[in-house]
């Protein structure tokens, strides 16, 4: 059972992984909490479903279009509200009550177009199982640590390694300088939005296939996420990694002797607790 | 058709009272909280289980009910005082949740998803409001000395020195003022008003589950002030009566039902996304939220 | 100055819209100039949100009955529904029911759920109109014009004993949500299982709204080292069913699931293929060919009961007045309906027993080629 709750923890880790890196990739440029983050992962869930359940096109093309769609509604999330926004000197409160109205519309804007009921994307019949070690992993749960793995290094490879990198890193730091030194703030701003909602559409679209999808899902992931990165070290990329896997582990260890009931409560009173004794996370604040 | 506008009456002068006492610890003081349904449900389930299971008068179970919310506002307020405010926002929500999980898991207090139906009307020497004029009455009175609390409170000079402290905490903390005190005395005395609105909550609806109480009613609390006018007193009564008529006036909009709901969600959300933009400062505020 | 100014026009522009908005709405009310009289029932159901599909299938097999009941004449009333949507919230169903009974003046509620079905009862029993709430707890039923139509648990769980019993099996897990529904039907089960040879090996909760499944079917494997049920008894609807089912399937759970009604509250049918279970529905075979035939689809569970209901309603409202030119008072309606011994109606032959509730069967029933076909025991 130990090592049943090990590989539990590492795919949760990874799914909350996932999420946090685009809402820490967002905040490190914007400083504020964008929790319409866990909608833009629905978008792309949604999306897929029409694509490849709908429209019948294979996996191979409604995957890409998935993740575009998600990518491309972050990117107006932030020129149509949060860049105006920016403009009229808004403060980090009224950005976060703002996405609260975004998240709100979007959210509830799904089950006009789709339903709201419980919508599978994968037949589980069909799905191949594998034991490690005593435990079990699915074939969807080994491609959601591998996803999780390999987009990690791409956002790690392009934050130090490319002059996007290098211009998201010099507006984390300080927006005005990053301005005076040429850098076109709202350019950027506006890509990292796409990538940022680009991976929460990934996030969405393995979750669909895992569990599935509900208009709702987006709020769950959007909570891990903020914890996540929250305890990490906000805007912290590798905080947001190291944050994921100790609330998954902790939630998973933490379910094995008690109820589960109360798992919602661990995860925020690990929150708690780092606020307490670390309150700039694991590795320190990065905005 | 009177009782209907009543019952709406009743519904906005309940959560003007809410509005107000959160006004209290967000648009004068700068505390971001987002766990004010936790007092409102103290309130609710104080008045729920007295008067169910132990026939306590009313008005005797609003002061246990404001008594246990002191203490819970004592010991969450002064671990929120430490936090600027996004991150205060953040763990407020993650308190919501947490009590969340008691209401609804502790059942031997609260009954669990089960809820309290049937919770009575109050009584005032053996006169009881059973009538919703009267019920209106009874909040609208309570309303009142809440305005007038309210009020007093933000004329007064410990009102002034909450304003400094929303303004730049630093600054006022360097005239010597204490601030940590002032901050823990108006999230206490907030809590302990939602709290009496829980109670009244709890009398009129006659029946309450924890589903009443999660993050989503915070929420509906802050957009209530926001709305309004944060820091602006006639704002949060303005707040409640249209978040509340709002979704009513919408139903006789007469939007197909397969949508109807989701489209008012929608609204409600694109409102909230125009306020942000066009008028952040709320329908009647003066204030804009300053970091 | 400035202040009070928006202040008031603010208020003003509410006022004006409200009123405009009750105006219009009043407009469409048509003043009738037919010769009897009319009898609204009012609705307060999920016509949208997650159990919005079920709403949905309630409504339609509702105003089945309604034309069914018109086709066949003879009646001294006009009848007229009003549907309303509370999402399953019970703060909404306030304002529905509020809606229904003051603007509308309805005089009959029919509601959903236990939570909504308590303030209905509240609401109904204060404004005397008759309430018939579709709900497991029985509090919906407290007082003499509310009333209640669903199998009671201890039915279900008596039903459930035999069908175990029959196919040998000793040991029972039970797995489910903390929903308020689900609690009382799991409590009634363990306590109905004394002394019949049953044992509840274990009883696994999780939280309503649970997405993440894979530690708790962990603890699921290591219970089963110590003491493995012969069957889990799954309480939970959509969507939790479907995803623990998943999950459970994930992680090669080889121990086979029943449960009570929660299979037909899911679309993926195609999960529990072969799986027997209890179901609180045993509509007749008409009942089923008639709604197929009209809406082209399943039935969800629970439109047989609102179908049922319309039809009592109506029953005891026909025999109660004495003559067209008056409507019968609630006293009278709720006399009738206390009197209800032999009814046909979609889920068999319904008898109201003197608390208020129909009695009506439980039914073992399986999943075979995605419908839910009833079997013996």
């Amino acid at each position: 059972m130990f090592v049943q709750i090990v590989i539990n923890s590492i795919i949760a880790g990874a799914i909350y992984t996932l999420i946090a890196l685009g809402f820490n990739l967002i905040c490190k440029v914007t400083r504020f909490f964008n929790l319409a983050h866990g909608v833009y992962a629905a978008v792309g869930g949604y999306a897929i479903f029409f694509f490849y359940k709908k429209l019948d096109i294979g996996l191979f093309l409604s995957v890409p279009l998935g993740v575009l769609i998600a990518g491309v509604t972050g990117f107006l999330s932030d020129k149509l509200l949060f860049l105006p926004l920016r403009k009229r000197k808004a403060t980090s409160a009224i950005m976060l009550v703002a996405s609260l109205g975004l998240f709100t519309a979007l959210q509830e804007a799904i089950p006009i177009l789709f339903n709201s009921q419980y919508k599978g994307l994968r037949d589980p019949f069909k799905t191949k199982t594998y034991e490690i070690l005593g435990g079990v992993i699915s074939e969807i749960h080994i491609l959601i640590i591998a996803s999780a793995i390999l987009i990690s290094a791409i956002v790690i490879l392009l934050i130090n390694k490319t002059a996007f990198g290098k211009a998201v890193k010099a507006i984390g730091d300080d927006e005005e300088v990053a301005k005076v030194i040429g850098i076109d703030t709202n350019r950027v701003i506006g890509y990292t939005f796409f990538v940022g909602a680009a991976i929460a559409g990934v996030t969405g679209i393995l979750d669909g296939f895992e569990t599935g999808l509900m208009p709702v899902m987006g709020m769950y992931l959007l909570l891990k996420g903020v914890i996540a990165s929250i305890v990490g070290g906000v805007g912290n990329i590798y905080g947001g990694i190291m944050g994921s896997f100790l609330l998954s582990f902790a939630e998973n260890f933490g379910i094995w002797k008690i109820s589960d009931v109360w798992k919602d409560s661990i995860s925020f009173g690990l929150l708690i607790v780092f606020l307490l004794f670390r309150p700039r996370g694991i590795l320190g604040e990065s905005r | 058709m009177m009782e209907y506008v009543l019952h709406l009456a009743i519904f906005i002068s309940i959560y003007s009272i809410a509005g107000l006492s959160l006004n209290l610890i967000v648009g004068y003081t700068g505390i971001f909280s987002i766990t004010h349904a936790v007092f409102y449900a103290v309130g609710s389930y104080a008045t729920a289980i007295l008067l169910t299971q132990h026939g306590v008068n009313f008005f005797l179970t609003i002061l246990v009910g404001v008594l246990i919310a002191v203490v819970l506002s004592l010991l969450i307020g002064i671990f929120l005082s430490r936090f600027s405010e996004d991150y205060c926002a953040i763990v407020s929500l993650g308190f919501n949740v947490i009590g969340f999980a008691v209401l609804i898991n502790w059942k031997g207090l609260t009954r669990g998803p089960f809820g309290f139906p049937g919770i009575g009307k109050p009584s005032i020497f053996d006169i009881v409001l059973s009538s919703k004029m009267s019920f209106l009455i009874l909040s609208l009175s309570i309303l009142a000395g809440v305005y007038a609390l309210c009020r007093f409170l933000a004329a007064s000079s410990f009102g002034r020195v909450l304003k400094a402290i929303r303004e730049n905490e630093n600054a006022i903390q360097v005239f010597g003022y204490n601030t940590f005190y002032y901050k823990i005395a108006i999230f206490v005395i907030g809590s302990v008003i939602v709290s009496v609105a829980g109670s009244l909550f709890a009398s009129y609806l006659t029946f309450i589950n924890p589903y009443m109480f999660t993050i989503n009613e915070s929420i509906f609390i802050l957009v209530i002030i926001m709305l309004g006018g944060l820091a602006s007193l006639g704002g949060s009564v303005v707040g409640a009566l249209v978040l509340v008529l709002l979704p009513e006036a919408l139903r006789f909009l007469g939007l197909p039902t397969l949508i109807a709901a989701q489209m008012r969600q929608v609204i409600y959300g694109i409102i909230i996304m125009l306020l942000m933009l066009f008028r952040p400062q709320g329908l009647i505020g003066e204030y804009k939220l300053q970091q | 100055m400035k202040q009070k100014r928006n202040l008031l026009a603010v208020f003003s522009i509410c006022i004006i819209a409200l009123s405009v908005s009750f105006l219009l709405s009043g407009c469409e009310k048509k003043t009738g100039t037919e010769e009897k009289l009319t009898f609204k029932i009012g609705e307060t159901l999920p016509l949208t949100g997650k159990l919005g599909f079920m709403g949905e299938s309630m409504k339609e097999a509702l105003l089945m009955a309604k034309e069914e009941v018109e086709k066949q004449g003879g009646l001294k009333f006009n009848y007229e529904v009003i549907f309303e949507d509370d999402q399953l919230d019970p703060k909404l169903t306030a304002n529905t029911v509020n809606k229904l009974i003051n603007i509308d003046k309805v005089d009959a509620v029919i509601s959903l759920d236990s939570g909504g079905g308590n303030i209905t009862s509240e609401l109904a029993s204060a404004a005397n109109i008759i309430h018939f709430g579709i709900a497991v707890s029985p509090t919906v039923a407290d007082g003499k014009t509310n009333f209640l139509h669903w199998t009671t648990p201890r039915e279900h769980s008596r039903v459930m004993i035999d069908a175990l019993n029959k196919r040998g099996l000793k040991k029972v897990g039970i797995l489910r949500s903390n929903y308020e529904d689900f609690e009382v039907q799991g409590n009634d089960f363990r306590d109905a299982v004394k002394g019949t040879g049953i044992e509840v090996v274990s009883e696994q909760v999780f939280e309503l709204g649970e997405k993440d499944f894979r530690s708790f079917i962990a603890k699921m494997k290591e219970n089963e080292k110590n003491n493995k049920p012969d069957i889990y008894l799954v309480l939970e609807m959509s969507p939790g069913l479907e995803i623990m089912t998943k999950a459970m399937m994930d992680a090669k759970i080889k121990t086979d699931m029943t449960s009570m009604m929660s299979f037909e509250t899911t679309e993926e049918v195609n999960l529990f293929e072969g799986k027997w279970y209890v179901s609180p529905a045993d509509a007749t075979q008409e009942f089923t060919t008639n709604y197929n035939n009209k809406y082209k689809k399943n039935w969800v569970i629970c439109a047989p009961n609102a179908y049922d209901v319309y039809k009592m309603i109506v029953f005891a409202v026909e025999h109660a007045a004495k003559s067209p030119s008056e409507k019968p008072t609630t006293q009278q309606i709720a006399a009738e309906l206390f009197k209800i011994k032999d009814f046909n109606a979609s889920l068999g032959t319904l008898w109201m027993d003197d608390k208020g509730m129909v009695q009506s069967k439980a039914q073992v029933k399986i999943v075979k080629d995605g419908k839910f076909v009833p079997i013996e025991g």
